[in-house]
Formats: structure tokens, sequence, C-alpha cells
């Protein structure tokens, strides 16, 4: 598996990354529905996943890949609360679009 | 190491004391957690947890802000029996979400590894949101604890992503690993720019300084105030201490490279939060721009570039700011819960009718606001002192800022002593307890005010 990764320079997998957050991170600031804006979180955090593999299996060095079953982890814990708050703002705007979030600006 | 464990034990202790019904005595077993785990940590009794030093190491630096952090709480936890008298049915999940906070602050402060800081960054978080949002039927409090996650998680994005780059330029994760390739110039350049960048960016949306700051007076506004205590007191503790470890641990030799970046933030800090703080009308936000205005000011000890002189400095003011931030919201939450409202004007009148609190109101302006004899003033003394070699102009901005920022907090403090109340005629009811956590920060505020030795004195 090594050997197949290693046919492609890592330069590409740092392109596609970096590709990736940036749609991630574009959607988080643009789109306006909530569940979106979850799914564009969640592309971030994938895109640093496969970084993170690429670094590790180019360099031969396993600490890149502990780092990715902590980061997923961690993703699902912080979705489902996310998905918690989203439910909770639903049921009391009947709505997940997050520009209706702006009473607290004076 | 002790602490962690005792903590999430009591955590999930008190998440039991919820279901089982026994409301009255949730305060207590926190109380005690969190006496158990400062006495553990005061004691230094880590023996057991040697082996594991590449992952996590409670050294004094460690130890030091966690009792921060720990006293903090431990004030939080008290002024809560009388806060969250009324919750029934949530009343231990919240103090146990408080506790696991704290868990992942103090895995932050004795982290050796960009895998533990990471965890510890969202240890700290994930129960935040939920605290965030905890008044499930008050849209304020839902709107806060959603602008939090999404800012949060965000954050974390960016984070990652520069700790991968990190990652890639090193090849390590491990802080002293990093170091020793950084020292000797074995590192892929523009990753690690690219890295340095991103960590910098999320760092600062943690600590919410500019320009990162726009997500902080919503969210301060609409959380729950003994949660935005929490917030501005812990969270900002933890996380600068570990953006300033971090920093000078891995990066102190490229220095050239990244404190420029510093150095605009830091200003940016100060002059848009002072300035923005003083067109507040209400007395939250007014104190989520104070927090974004000391986050610029406790940037000039990572300018510094010198990691022994700046800890102690750190320590002093953040232990400074969490007192008088405390004793303000112990003050101000009372007053909220009689009258609803967090305007200015609630305090008008309040030196004469309650004398106990105005002083402790006033004594917590003065420290924020930087007046000698006061906690506050040493904090920012030792901080512009160690910074003033690097940067002077940065270091002047800075004091022409604490003038700015004296107009704001004078306001409270000329509204309680010189203003006639005009509403509510009602008298207030001082509970012994928040009378007890007044006495303690004000006390607290004024020895470190005369004595700010004994701080630094009893870690290094």
């Amino acid at each position: 598996m090594t050997e197949v990764l290693k046919h492609v320079s890592i330069d590409y997998y740092i392109y596609l990354s970096t590709i990736l957050f940036c749609i991630g991170v574009m959607g988080v600031l643009i789109r306006r529905n909530a569940i979106i804006v979850l799914m564009c979180v969640e592309l971030m955090l994938n895109s640093v996943n496969l970084l993170f593999a690429a670094f590790s299996a180019y360099r031969g060095d396993a600490n890149g890949q502990l780092f990715v079953f902590f980061i997923m982890v961690v993703a699902a814990a912080e979705v489902a609360v996310g998905l918690a708050i989203l439910v909770m703002m639903y049921r009391n705007t009947k709505s997940v679009d997050v520009s209706l979030l702006d009473k607290l600006k004076h | 190491m002790v602490a962690i464990i005792i903590l999430a034990f009591f955590g999930v202790i008190l998440l039991f004391a919820g279901i089982f019904d026994m409301r009255k005595s949730i305060m207590p077993i926190g109380v005690l957690a969190i006496l158990m785990a400062l006495v553990f940590t005061l004691q230094d009794i880590d023996g057991l947890f040697n082996d594991y030093t590449n992952m996590f190491l409670f050294d004094t630096f460690a130890r030091a802000f966690t009792v921060v952090c720990l006293v903090s709480t431990l004030l939080i936890f008290l002024l809560g029996g009388e806060f969250l008298k009324d919750d029934i049915h949530h009343k231990g999940d919240k103090y146990a979400l408080m506790l696991f906070a704290l868990c992942g602050a103090i895995t932050m402060l004795s982290a050796q590894n960009l895998l533990m800081i990471f965890l510890g960054i969202e240890i700290l978080s994930i129960p935040l949101y939920i605290l965030a949002g905890s008044q499930k039927d008050d849209m304020h409090s839902n709107e806060a604890g959603m602008k939090y996650f999404l800012m949060g998680a965000f954050a974390t994005g960016i984070l990652l992503f520069g700790m991968a780059m990190i990652y890639g330029a090193t090849g390590q994760i491990q802080l002293s690993a990093i170091w020793t390739n950084v020292i000797a110039d074995s590192y892929n350049h523009n990753l690690m720019n690219v890295g340095i960048i991103m960590l910098i960016v999320a760092f600062c949306f943690k600590i919410s300084a500019a320009p990162f700051h726009f997500w902080s007076p919503d969210v301060y506004d609409g959380t729950p105030t003994l949660f935005t205590s929490f917030m501005a007191t812990v969270v900002k503790t933890a996380a600068f201490a570990t953006f300033f470890k971090l920093f000078l641990t891995c990066f102190t030799e490229i220095g050239g490279q990244w404190t420029t970046i510093i150095a605009v933030i830091a200003a940016l800090s100060m002059v848009l939060a002072n300035v923005t703080a003083i067109y507040q009308r209400s007395f939250k936000r007014m104190m989520a721009y104070s927090s974004i205005s000391h986050a610029g000011y406790l940037l000039l000890a990572l300018i510094s570039l010198n990691f022994k002189e700046g800890q102690s400095a750190i320590l002093l003011y953040l232990a400074a700011y969490s007192m008088a931030t405390i004793a303000a919201f112990t003050v101000f939450t009372m007053i909220q819960q009689q009258t609803g409202r967090s305007d200015f004007e609630v305090f008008n009148g309040l030196g004469k009718r309650k004398r106990l609190l105005a002083v402790t109101m006033t004594i917590a302006m003065l420290s924020l606001a930087g007046i000698p004899l006061t906690a506050g003033f040493f904090g920012k003394y030792y901080l512009f002192s160690i910074a003033i070699h690097q940067y002077m102009p940065l270091v002047i901005i800075a004091i022409l800022n604490s003038a700015i920022s004296i107009y704001y907090y004078f306001r409270v403090i000329v509204a309680m002593w010189f203003k006639e109340s005009e509403h509510h005629a009602i008298s207030l009811e001082t509970s012994p307890i928040y009378s007890m956590v007044a006495i303690v920060t004000s006390m607290a505020i004024i020895v470190i005010g005369i004595l700010p030795s004994i701080v630094i004195e009893l870690f290094w």
C-alpha cells in the first residue's frame, strides 16, 4: 500500500487536501443552512485526516495515523453536540437557517 | 494527573447525583472534588505517571496554571449554589460538565505533544458548547450555543490543519522533538510557515483576539451569566497558557518569522476592543470587549520570546484578571437575577444600598483598569516590562489603551457611587454565598496587589 502511495508525489496530496480544506472553509463562511455548515466542518476535518495519513505514509511514522484516529473520535463527539444544539434551535425557530441568529446584535 | 482523575471521577458521580435526586448535595460534592484536586495539585504527588512524559507532564508550569483554573472554578461553583438554585432537572449535569471542561484545561496545560493539546482543547470546548446553550427555551442562549459551536468547530479545523502542516514539516508531533528539528534547521520551511500561521489563527480564535473576536461579545452576552464567567476565566487561562507554551517551546528560535504577526494582532485587539467597549450599553458585552483587550495585552508575553520571565508574568496577569472578572460577575449576577436587566443603569445608587457589593465591584473595576495597589497593576507592569525591550512602540500602544479602558471601567464606578437609583426601589437581597465570594475575591485582588511576589513564589 505504501508503495502505491509513493508513486504519487507528496505535493499532490498537499494540494488535494488544501483544496478540500478551502472548500470546507468557504462553505462554513458562505452557506446559511446549519446542516450544510456542519458538513463543511466535517470536510475540513477530513481533509486534515487525509493530509496526516499522507505525511505518515511518506515518512514511515505511525504518529500521523494515530492522530487521524483521535480526530475521527473527536469529530464524532463534536457532531453529536452540534446536532443537539441544532435540534434545540429548530424547536424554537422552526428553521435551520443560521442567519436567523441575530437577536444578540443590538 | 491525579487531579484529572479526581475531577473526571467526581464528574461522573455528579451525573448520578442528578439522576438520583440528590439536589442538595450536588454543589458540596463539586466543591469537595475541586478541593481534593487542589490539594493533590499543590502537593505534587505525581510519581505514578512518570512513564508517560512524552505525552503528558504535570510540571511546574502546568501546576501553576491548574491552580488558577481550579480556584476560579471553585468560586464559580460557590456562585452556582445560588445561580442554579431553581434548576431542578439539570443541575448535576451542569456541574459535571464544568468539571469535565476543567479536565480538558488541565490536559492542555500539561500536554507535551500536539495530539494532547488538540484533545485538551476539545475536551474543554465540547462541554462549553452545551453550557452556552443550556437555557433551552431562551433564544439568546440558543444563539450563543450555536455560534460558539460553529466558531469552535471552525477553529478546530484550522488548528488541525496547522498541526498537520507542522507534522509534515518536521515529521514529529512531540513538542521537544519539534524544537530539536527547528534548531537543527531540518524542516520544510514552506509547510512550517503555513503551519505556524494556521496555529496562530486558531489560537487567536480560542483566546478571542481581534480580528478573530467577532463571536465573543454575542456568545458572552447570550450564555447564562455563570457560564460566561467560566468562559472568561478558565477557558481564557488554559487557552492562553497553552498558546504561550506551544509557541515558546517550539518556535522561539524562529521567532522573527511570527512575532510581527502577533504584534499586529495584539495592537488590533487592544485598540478595537477598548474603543468598541466605550459604546456598549450592556455590562456583559462590555466585559466581553474587556476580555478581548486583555487578550491583546497578554500577547505581549509571546512577543517577549522569553519563556522564564513570560510564564511568571502571564501567571500573575491571568490570576489577577480571573479574580477581578469573577468579582465583577458575582456582583452583576446577583443584581441581574433580581432585576432581570443587564444595562449599566442597574448599578445606579448601588453604593448607598449595598455597600459590600459596590466596594467589591469598585475593586474589580480598578484592578481590570490596572490602577496601583490592585492586582491588575502589577500584572500589567510585569507584562509591559518584559516586552519593552523587543517592541517599544507596542508597549506604548498598550499603555495608551489602558488609559482608554479606564473610561469604561469607571462608568460602572460612577454609576454606583454618584448616581441616584430611579426605577427599582426594591431592596436587593444578598445571599451569604455571594457576600462570601465577593469578600474572598476582593481580598485576593488587594493581597496580590500589595504582595505580587506571593503568587509567583508559590511555584517558582
